[in-house]
C-alpha cells in the first residue's frame, strides 16, 4: 500500500473498510495511536531541527571571530555535520513515520531500535567531534594542528 | 540491555495481545527519548557556542582563557545524556513490552544536578569575565 493511498483512506470521512467488522473501541485507540505517531514524528522533526539550527549558528559564528587565525579549524566542518544528520533525521524520520503508520493499521507494530541506535550513534559521535574541537582551539595551534 | 534489543522484538509477538495501549506507550517513550536527545543536543551546541564567543572578547590575547573550559563541561554533559538516554530507551521498552514499568526519578535528580552545576558555572563564569576584560586584559 502506498503513501497516496493512505492519504486517502484517512481524509475520507467514511470509516475505514478493514474496521467495519470490529469494534468501535478498536477504532478509538487508533486514533489515538496515530495521532501519537504524528506527535513523535514531529518530535524527531524537532530534533533534527536543533541540529540544523546548531550547525548554522556554529558556522555564523565562526565569521564573526575572522581576526583569530588559528581558530578557523573545524569550525565549519563542525556545522556541516550538524547539518547533515539533521537532514538525514528529516528523510529517515519520514519514512519512519508512514512505515508506522502501516503498522499500525496493520496491528504489526514494533517499536524502533535500530534508527534509535543509528542517531544516538550519530550525536554521539557529533559530541566527541565538540569535545574534540573545543580542546583543539583551547590547547592552540602548536600541539594540535588541524588543517583546514 | 542496550544490545539485547533482539530478544524483546521475539517476545513481543506473544505479549501483544493483553496490553491495548502498546503501541502509545511505545510512541510515549520515543518521544521522551527524542526529548532527552534534543536537551543533550543543545548542550553541545551551547559548548560550541561558549567557546567560540568568548574568542573574540579579548582580541589581541592569544591565550583562550577559561571560556572554553564552561564549554567542554557542557559538551562532556551532552554526550553522557546521549548515552544514558538511549540506555534509558531500551529499557523502558523492554518494561513495557513486559508491562514492569515504573517511573525513575534517578535520571532526573541526576540531570538536574548536572545542569544546576553548569548553571553554577555560567554564573561564576558571568562575574569573572567583565573584570578581566575592564582590567586590560589580565590573564584570567
Amino acid at each position: 500500500m502506498n503513501i497516496k493511498e493512505f492519504d486517502r483512506v484517512q481524509l475520507s470521512f467514511q470509516p475505514m473498510q478493514v474496521d467495519d467488522e470490529k469494534p468501535k473501541q478498536h477504532n478509538l485507540s487508533r486514533a489515538i495511536d496515530r495521532s501519537a505517531n504524528e506527535r513523535t514524528f514531529l518530535a524527531w522533526m524537532r530534533a533534527a531541527m536543533a541540529l540544523m539550527g546548531f550547525g548554522v549558528i556554529i558556522i555564523r559564528l565562526r565569521v564573526v571571530q575572522m581576526p583569530v587565525h588559528y581558530r578557523q579549524a573545524m569550525g565549519w566542518k563542525l556545522g556541516l555535520i550538524f547539518s547533515l544528520i539533521g537532514w538525514a533525521t528529516v528523510l529517515i524520520s519520514t519514512v519512519h513515520y508512514f512505515t508506522v503508520r502501516h503498522q499500525i493499521d496493520r496491528d504489526t507494530y514494533n517499536p524502533p531500535d535500530a534508527m534509535v541506535l543509528f542517531f544516538s550513534f550519530a550525536v554521539g559521535l557529533l559530541g566527541i567531534g565538540v569535545i574534540y574541537s573545543i580542546l583543539a582551539t583551547a590547547l592552540g595551534p602548536s600541539s594540535l594542528v588541524i588543517p583546514d | 540491555m542496550l544490545l539485547n534489543w533482539k530478544s524483546t522484538k521475539v517476545i513481543t509477538e506473544k505479549i501483544k495481545r493483553p496490553n491495548p495501549s502498546r503501541v502509545r506507550d511505545h510512541l510515549a517513550n520515543e518521544r521522551t527519548y527524542l526529548a532527552w536527545m534534543r536537551t543533550a543536543i543543545s548542550l553541545m551546541g551551547f559548548g560550541v557556542v561558549i567557546v567560540r564567543l568568548r574568542t573574540f572578547h579579548p582580541p589581541l590575547l592569544p591565550t583562550p582563557g577559561n571560556g572554553w573550559k564552561l564549554g567542554l563541561l557542557f559538551s562532556a554533559v551532552g554526550l553522557l545524556t546521549v548515552l544514558f538516554s538511549t540506555k534509558h530507551y531500551f529499557g523502558v521498552r523492554h518494561d513495557i513490552d513486559y508491562d514492569t514499568y515504573e517511573p525513575t526519578d534517578r535520571w532526573v535528580i541526576l540531570f538536574s544536578l548536572a545542569i544546576a552545576i553548569l548553571g553554577a558555572g555560567v554564573i561564576y563564569y558571568m562575574f569573572t569575565v567583565p573584570s578581566s576584560s575592564f582590567g586590560l586584559m589580565a590573564p584570567e
